[in-house]
């Protein structure tokens, strides 16, 4: 049997079981696994055989074994720990994308929720719209018989009927027709939400000076100054924006009946980039601002029939068409001080901006 | 003399009915006035289904008001 050098075959049996330890144990156990190989190799290969004494020849190589064990320990090590970082930062992504894919879904469901909604809530609004349209239709048939009965018993029974009767079916004649109009209002308020809207430009002023040079006909009687500002081009359809505009100068007109001379203004306020706000002003009867919410709503009035006559659908008819170019409308007034209305209107630059850019 | 033409009416509703007969007899109309309760009637009575009467010369339209 041949004798063998410590220095001889110390580094690369070591090396291998240094090796193969740090890789399967760790640190701890490899650096354990150093010291005894080191006290082996010393006891088995290291002259004199049998012995731990190590001679003053050996010394150096035994501190070069133990440098090379620590180089290959501290590698292994550094390889373990990027393993580990590596391994952690997977699992931590892995999560991640987990997470995010929880998220995912939960944004999608939320979203296919909301045009859920949005379907029903717009098949709902349908429904209400052909439901009202089918409501005044069907209510002017029994409506027509009480006027045509009425008429004909009128006519049949004047003879026999004393003063005191003759008024009485003249009040039911006066209250069916007065129905009439107020499902034929209806009618017409539940046909603007069913009615496609046509946008294009349209230039205010120029829509504002036709409709008062029309309504300035059937007024020629009244005192009324027109005080008309510059008023700007606009986004929306304009057959409903003229009904807009025929609807408030209507009411101004109306309410500054008693007023020599009536003051009706229109102009508009440059509000922002984006939005323009149209007003119309009166001097006329006003109304008390504590029931302006009120004031746009269906068939509600803040006046007496006797005083202005009326159904209360004109403000309602204004709001709605606003609200469906994107718009809003308020009121301002006081008692016997005149009204202001506002609307407000996208801006036709901005509008075709909007439209050009959306795919 | 000439021939009165007839008159069409299409109404499914009785008191509609009767007031536009009242309406045609108060302006002294002495036409022939044939109704019929449905389109599916008046489209029978038309085409001469089951019965040889003339063309009405007249059919008043739906245009109720009051």
């Amino acid at each position: 049997m041949q004798h063998y050098q410590f220095h001889e075959v110390e580094l690369p049996v070591l090396t291998v079981a240094i090796a193969l330890t740090t890789w399967y144990a760790g640190i701890g156990p490899s650096v354990l696994a150093v010291l005894l190989s080191s006290a082996c190799f010393d006891y088995f290969f290291a002259e004199p055989l049998y012995s731990l004494d190590i001679s003053g020849r050996d010394l150096p190589y035994f501190f070069i074994f133990v440098a090379w064990a620590a180089i290959v320990v501290s590698f292994s090590a550094v390889r373990r720990r990027i393993e580990d970082t590596l391994r952690q930062a997977r699992d931590n992504l892995q999560v991640e994308v987990e997470q995010r894919r929880h998220r995912e879904d939960e944004v999608r469901k939320l979203n296919q929720e909301l045009a859920k909604r949005a379907a029903e809530l717009e098949s709902t609004n349908k429904e209400l719209e052909s439901f009202a349209y089918s409501v005044s239709h069907d209510l002017r048939a029994p409506l027509r018989h009480m006027v045509g009965f009425s008429e004909l018993l009128q006519k049949q029974a004047s003879s026999l009927l004393d003063e005191k009767s003759h008024r009485y079916i003249g009040t039911i004649l006066e209250s069916a027709k007065r129905m009439g109009i107020l499902i034929d209002d209806l009618l017409a308020f539940s046909r603007i939400g069913r009615a496609e809207t046509k946008k294009t430009e349209v230039d205010l002023e120029h829509l504002v000076k036709e409709v008062v040079a029309e309504i300035r006909q059937d007024t020629k009687g009244r005192d009324i100054a027109w005080k008309i500002g510059a008023l700007p081009v606009c986004y929306g359809d304009r057959s409903m924006l003229r009904l807009v505009v025929v609807n408030l100068v209507s009411i101004a007109v109306k309410f500054t009946r008693m007023r020599r001379p009536a003051e009706i203004e229109i102009g508009c306020v440059d509000r922002n980039e984006k939005e323009v706000e149209v007003f119309v002003r009166d001097n006329g009867a006003g109304f008390d601002m504590q029931y302006v919410d009120k004031l746009f709503g269906v068939f509600q009035r803040l006046h007496l029939p006797e005083q202005f006559e009326g159904t209360g659908i004109g403000l309602a008819t204004v709001q709605r068409i606003i609200h469906r170019h994107g718009g809003t409308v308020r009121g301002e007034g006081a008692v016997d001080q005149g009204a202001t209305f506002y609307f407000s209107l996208p801006k036709a630059q901005d509008a075709t901006e909007r439209t050009a850019r959306a795919p | 003399m000439t021939t009165l033409g007839r008159i069409l009416i299409v109404e499914d509703d009785p008191n509609d009915v009767e007031l536009t007969m009242t309406a045609l007899a108060d302006y002294n109309l002495a036409n022939e006035v044939v109704v019929t309760r449905d389109g599916q009637q008046a489209l029978d009575y038309l085409y001469c289904r089951g019965n040889s009467a003339p063309a009405p010369a007249t059919i008043p339209l739906s245009c109720c008001s009051i």
